[in-house]
């Protein structure tokens, strides 16, 4: 009875693993070694050809240009996270609870509807453009909205408390008395902070990195929402041929790449993350 | 003979947001080589002097002066000479015992052979050799307890400071850590400040005690005296058992006593004189007596001078050194007294009995205020 309950429990999580995780990536993998049929189907040919045309100049530079604002919208995150998580972690009470609840509110709202307010908030009818209209200023629309500007708030703003939790967990955990300990042994701020507090948040500074650097990476909906045309990532190149161009192969051969690149961004953020002693 | 290290003059202290002071005029002066506790309840202050001491608060007013110069109000942690040994050891979880115990030596640069030769010196007298590669969590109480010793004293500190150290283990590994804290002051021959509420463990470990009360001294003894002699009832009452008389009239006696009449009894006492303030107007001509100090008065000799009384038992307690027993004296006077369980056998002893009782005028303290 107990052996067969155990075996059970953990063949379901496997299950779920292949089905919905292996599964489709693997189906992924093959159907990005086919060909774009005629009229938007896949033909089913063994064939490189799509990988080779990924080499392309135009493709790596989106690539590129995907992983900066993925890095950069990290380094912001962790920038403004670490503060805010520890602020929060040192609060009690019910100003805790507020905090918490303020981080937690975003996700109340679906992201299209935030995404879109905060499109319309600097759009050329919106309250910003609006105010800088009244004080006199002339400028052109495209300044404030549909830019890459825009488009990495947008980023920071919304992947913001995906870092908080797992920080704010980590600060929660520190104990104070250790930065007190420190003092007392005559260790400087610098020593404190890099020999007995990074140590101990590293873990949770990698996970709460992978939580905004593999969405963001990946992300189409806020730089086609707040991009315009002139913004195009990773995520919006793959939708884009999967959707607009019914170009299935290739645009599975993208989705490929880019799970391999952030394949090899977790890995690098893990073994970063790691508790050494 | 004796050398203060320590002197604190005049020490006052009120956090923000709180009316009542922490630290109300508090002077104290440690000598060098010994093993000082300050003992009291929770929110006397005891803890807050300590920190002030190390460095983390500091003082309204007064000076804490070291080696007769004071220390700047202002000065941190790191520039004082004294270390701690905080109340869950705050030991750094991703270091090992060795790391951990290195912490100060690397902290001030002292070059890497000399920070191995003195942690091994430290893992030694803490008995932790062999430990020095794991890691605290993997650790029982008591090591942990030793690492965090190890990695205060590594510093060479003029002074050692504990806050309840022992709070958090279990009895039996408090006691066998009572012995070794104390063995190794006395190998050391270092000043320790050891902060508890906890009395018997302040009398297991101390060369002196100082009764902390709503930030104030109430008094500063050996533990011997500080449980014979109490000052004041404050200090009676939390040291050990006590039975309260409340007298209703003390008349001076014949030789070191008071006559003190109490519900129509009359008893001779020693009378200990208290400021009488307001605030302890209450306390005034109250009489003590520990249970320990009252007898059976059946088959002894009794010299004269002694208090002999009469009452009922009501309750009697088997606690397997001694048997506690209360006494009705009279109506409003309850006793409680600890009688060896082979004279309660003797003599028959149950609940309903009428028992004679005697005790020492000289272990009845009579707490009296300043005006007769």
């Amino acid at each position: 009875m107990r052996t067969a309950r155990v075996g059970l429990s953990a063949w379901i999580p496997l299950i779920w693993f292949f089905t919905f995780l292996v599964g489709p990536i693997l189906y992924l993998v093959v159907l990005s070694l086919a060909k774009k049929g005629l009229y938007g189907g896949v033909d089913w040919v063994f064939q490189f050809s799509n990988y080779e045309r990924v080499a392309n100049q135009l493709y790596l530079e989106i690539f590129l240009r995907s992983f900066q604002m993925a890095l950069l919208t990290t380094l912001f995150v962790l920038i403004l996270g670490v503060p805010l998580a520890w602020s929060i972690a040192t609060l009690k009470g019910a100003w805790k609870k507020i905090c918490l609840f303020l981080v937690l509110a975003p996700f109340l709202m679906n992201l299209v509807v935030r995404v879109y307010s905060l499109k319309y908030l600097f759009s050329y009818d919106g309250p910003v453009q609006f105010l800088v209209r009244v004080f006199g200023f002339q400028l052109d629309q495209y300044q404030l909205s549909q830019n890459q500007y825009l488009v990495f708030w947008g980023m920071v703003t919304t992947y913001l408390p995906f870092a908080v939790f797992p920080l704010l967990v980590a600060f929660e955990k520190l104990n104070y008395d250790q930065i007190e300990a420190c003092e007392d042994m005559g260790a400087s701020s610098m020593m404190t902070l890099w020999k007995v507090i990074l140590p101990q948040v590293r873990p949770a500074l990698a996970s709460g990195s992978l939580m905004v650097l593999v969405p963001s990476f990946g992300e189409f909906l806020i730089p086609d929402m707040l991009g315009g045309a002139k913004t195009m990532l990773a995520g919006n190149l793959i939708t884009e041929q999967f959707l607009k161009n019914r170009d299935w192969p290739f645009g599975a051969s993208l989705s490929v790449i880019l799970i391999l690149l952030l394949g090899l961004c977790a890995y690098f953020i893990h073994r970063w993350g790691r508790i050494r002693v | 003979m004796f050398t203060p290290v320590l002197q604190i003059r005049n020490l006052s202290k009120t956090f923000v947001n709180h009316e009542k002071p922490v630290l109300d005029g508090l002077n104290l002066t440690i000598q060098k080589g010994e093993f000082f506790s300050l003992l009291g309840p929770s929110g006397c202050g005891k803890t807050t002097l300590l920190r002030m001491i190390a460095g983390f608060e500091h003082q309204d007013q007064g000076e804490i002066i070291l080696d007769g110069v004071p220390l700047s109000r202002d000065s941190s942690p790191r520039e004082r000479p004294f270390n701690i040994v905080f109340q869950k050891y705050a030991l750094f979880p991703h270091m090992s015992v060795f790391d951990n115990i290195a912490f100060g030596l690397r902290a001030k640069k002292v070059p890497e052979t000399q920070v191995k030769t003195q942690v091994h010196e430290m893992l030694q007298l803490t008995k932790l050799v062999g430990f020095e590669s794991r890691l605290p969590t993997t650790l029982s109480g008591g090591q942990a307890q030793r690492v965090a010793v190890a990695r205060a004293l590594v510093n060479k500190p003029r002074i050692l400071l504990l806050d309840e150290p022992l709070s958090a283990l279990d009895l039996k590994m408090r006691a066998h850590m009572q012995k070794e804290i104390r063995d190794l002051q006395q190998q050391l021959g270092l000043t320790f400040i050891y902060v508890t509420h906890d009395q018997e463990e302040a009398f297991a470990l101390s060369d002196r005690i100082a009764v902390m009360n709503e930030g104030r001294i109430e008094q500063v003894d050996q533990p011997l005296a500080l449980y014979d002699e109490p000052k004041s009832l404050f200090v009676a009452r939390f040291v050990g058992n006590i039975t309260e008389i409340p007298t209703q009239q003390i008349t001076e006696s014949e030789g070191p006593f008071v006559q003190i009449l109490s519900h129509g009894l009359q008893l001779k006492g020693k009378p200990q004189k208290i400021q009488k303030t307001q605030k302890n107007a209450e306390l005034a001509n109250m009489a003590i007596i520990r249970p320990e100090r009252i007898d059976l008065e059946i088959g002894r000799e009794v010299p004269p001078y002694y208090n002999r009384l009469k009452g009922k038992v009501v309750r009697s307690v088997f606690r397997g050194t001694y048997v506690e027993i209360e006494i009705q004296i009279s109506d409003g006077l309850r006793l409680q007294a600890l009688i060896p369980p082979h004279e309660v056998e003797k003599n028959k002893i149950k609940e309903g009995d009428l028992i004679p009782l005697c005790f020492d005028p000289e272990d009845t303290i009579v707490f009296m205020g300043d005006q007769i």
